[in-house]
């Protein structure tokens, strides 16, 4: 239950009890023990409480921020033969019977804060009641702060599932923060990463282990080769002349380095180069003699 | 061309020299003439001093011989061919130590090649003439084209031609290029 929730019901609540003090007041027009008479002078409260002056209630949407003690303090007369009072109402009145001869000391914890409220108009759905008197409020507060733990015990029902806390922070503090406190102590009792391992097995993984594998996985790693002589390499069928030298992209020299420019100089095919003297032996004497008679003849 | 014992028939010096000792002779080949060891010095020493003629004939004495043992080695020594003329003169020329001999034919002139001949210029020439004129029967005359410290060439031909060589060459004209004249190509 959030607190818009919780508001609207005490809303509801409060409601009802307006209504049945006014019919109470209409029946029985009685002061309550312990309530002082307001003074000679002071404005009657009751005909601007009469039902039929009481505006229209509007609706409880604009205002989700009324503090919850604000309604616990609204100025109240609770008959004790009310058939509501057992079950709505937080609190009882005393029992109109003899007090017992024992002598009971009740500590009654008084706040300051909320009796200035009482004394004057509280939240916007209290600006059309009277101003109540403090001694008027201040009783119905009493009752109210004895039952102070009933009353507050809705308010802090979102935070049942979380860790415990203090309900006197919940009331002070707005959804958020409270949010925020369960996220941080949901934290600190977190186990750390490395300890976050999962405490069973995957079902699926308990059911290969026990039946087995319907299909079988790949092998994670590859057998050993097998030794003896390893395969000759695939024969390459490539050109001998192309290195890919000529394929390659000229490499930009850098603007500083020097480079001969090569000069060559012209030659022409048909220069004559060699200088053919004489001819080949052409004379073959048989003889000698005939050698002799050739050289004679020169 | 060289012609240096070129698919000849070897030399056979089986017996080319004989030494008699009982007799204190020595014969070369079948023949009966006596040789005679002499120093090579002793020539030298006789050219130097002795006349032309005598030198001349001294060297056509020793070539004579050498190209009738030769040409008695050769059944048709008119019929022969270079090859063979060339190894048997080169054999009989070995035994009788005048050098090695080969023969050169430039274009149509006969150039005889004597490789340590222990001869000088004035008893090598006339002695390769005669041992031509032996060996062919032709007259011939020879003209030295040049000599060094291994080497000595000898020009063979006519005495017109070996005249106009030797002008040449002490003109300045190189052997070769004299040759070459010699063939037609100068004046």
């Amino acid at each position: 239950m959030t607190n818009s929730e919780t508001i609207a019901r005490l809303e509801a609540l409060l409601e009802r009890v307006r209504t049945r003090r006014v019919e109470a007041r209409v029946r029985s027009p009685q002061v309550p023990q312990g309530i002082a008479v307001p003074a000679a002078g002071a404005p009657a409260p009751a005909p601007a409480r009469a039902p039929a002056a009481a505006p229209p209630r509007a609706p409880f949407a604009p205002t989700p921020a009324v503090p919850i003690h604000a309604v616990a303090i609204a100025p109240s007369v609770i008959r004790a033969d009310d058939p509501f009072s057992d079950t709505d109402l937080p609190t009882r009145p005393p029992p109109r019977t003899e007090p017992p001869a024992v002598e009971i000391e009740v500590d009654i914890e008084v706040q300051e804060p909320i009796e200035e409220r009482a004394a004057g108009p509280v939240g916007s759905f209290e600006g059309a009641r009277p101003p109540v008197p403090v001694r008027e409020a201040f009783d119905s507060r009493e009752r109210l702060v004895v039952a102070e733990p009933a009353a507050l015990e809705p308010a802090s029902e979102p935070l049942a599932s979380g860790p415990v806390v203090p309900a006197g922070e919940v009331v002070a503090q707005d959804a958020g923060v409270a949010e925020e406190y369960v996220r941080e102590s949901a934290r600190e009792d977190e186990a750390p990463i490395s300890s976050q391992r999962p405490v069973s097995e995957p079902e699926e993984h308990l059911a290969q282990m026990a039946f087995g594998a319907e299909e079988s996985r790949p092998p994670r790693h590859t057998p050993p080769p097998e030794s003896g002589r390893l395969p000759a390499a695939p024969e390459v069928d490539f050109d001998a002349d192309v290195t890919g030298v000529r394929q390659a992209p000229a490499a930009v020299a850098p603007a500083s380095h020097l480079e001969p420019q090569v000069i060559g100089g012209t030659i022409g095919t048909s220069a004559v180069v060699a200088d053919v003297v004489g001819e080949a032996q052409i004379f073959a004497p048989a003889t000698f003699v005939d050698l002799v008679d050739a050289s004679l003849g020169l | 061309m060289l012609l240096d014992r070129m698919a000849s028939p070897s030399f056979d010096a089986t017996h080319a020299v004989r030494f008699d000792l009982a007799h204190g002779a020595v014969r070369a080949g079948e023949g009966t003439d006596a040789l005679l060891l002499v120093p090579s010095s002793a020539l030298v020493e006789l050219t130097l001093s002795a006349p032309v003629d005598a030198i001349d004939a001294l060297g056509r004495a020793l070539g004579a011989a050498i190209g009738r043992r030769a040409a008695a080695r050769l059944s048709d020594a008119r019929g022969a061919s270079v090859e063979s003329f060339v190894t048997q003169l080169a054999g009989e020329a070995a035994v009788a130590g005048i050098g090695a001999l080969r023969v050169e034919r430039w274009g149509r002139a006969l150039v005889i090649v004597i490789e340590r001949s222990p001869l000088n210029g004035a008893l090598l020439l006339p002695a390769v003439a005669a041992l031509v004129e032996a060996a062919s029967g032709r007259k011939v005359w020879c003209t030295l084209l040049m000599r060094d410290e291994h080497v000595a060439r000898v020009l063979v031909g006519s005495e017109r031609g070996t005249e106009r060589v030797r002008a040449w060459i002490e003109g300045g004209v190189p052997w070769g290029e004299a040759l070459a004249k010699l063939h037609g190509g100068g004046a």
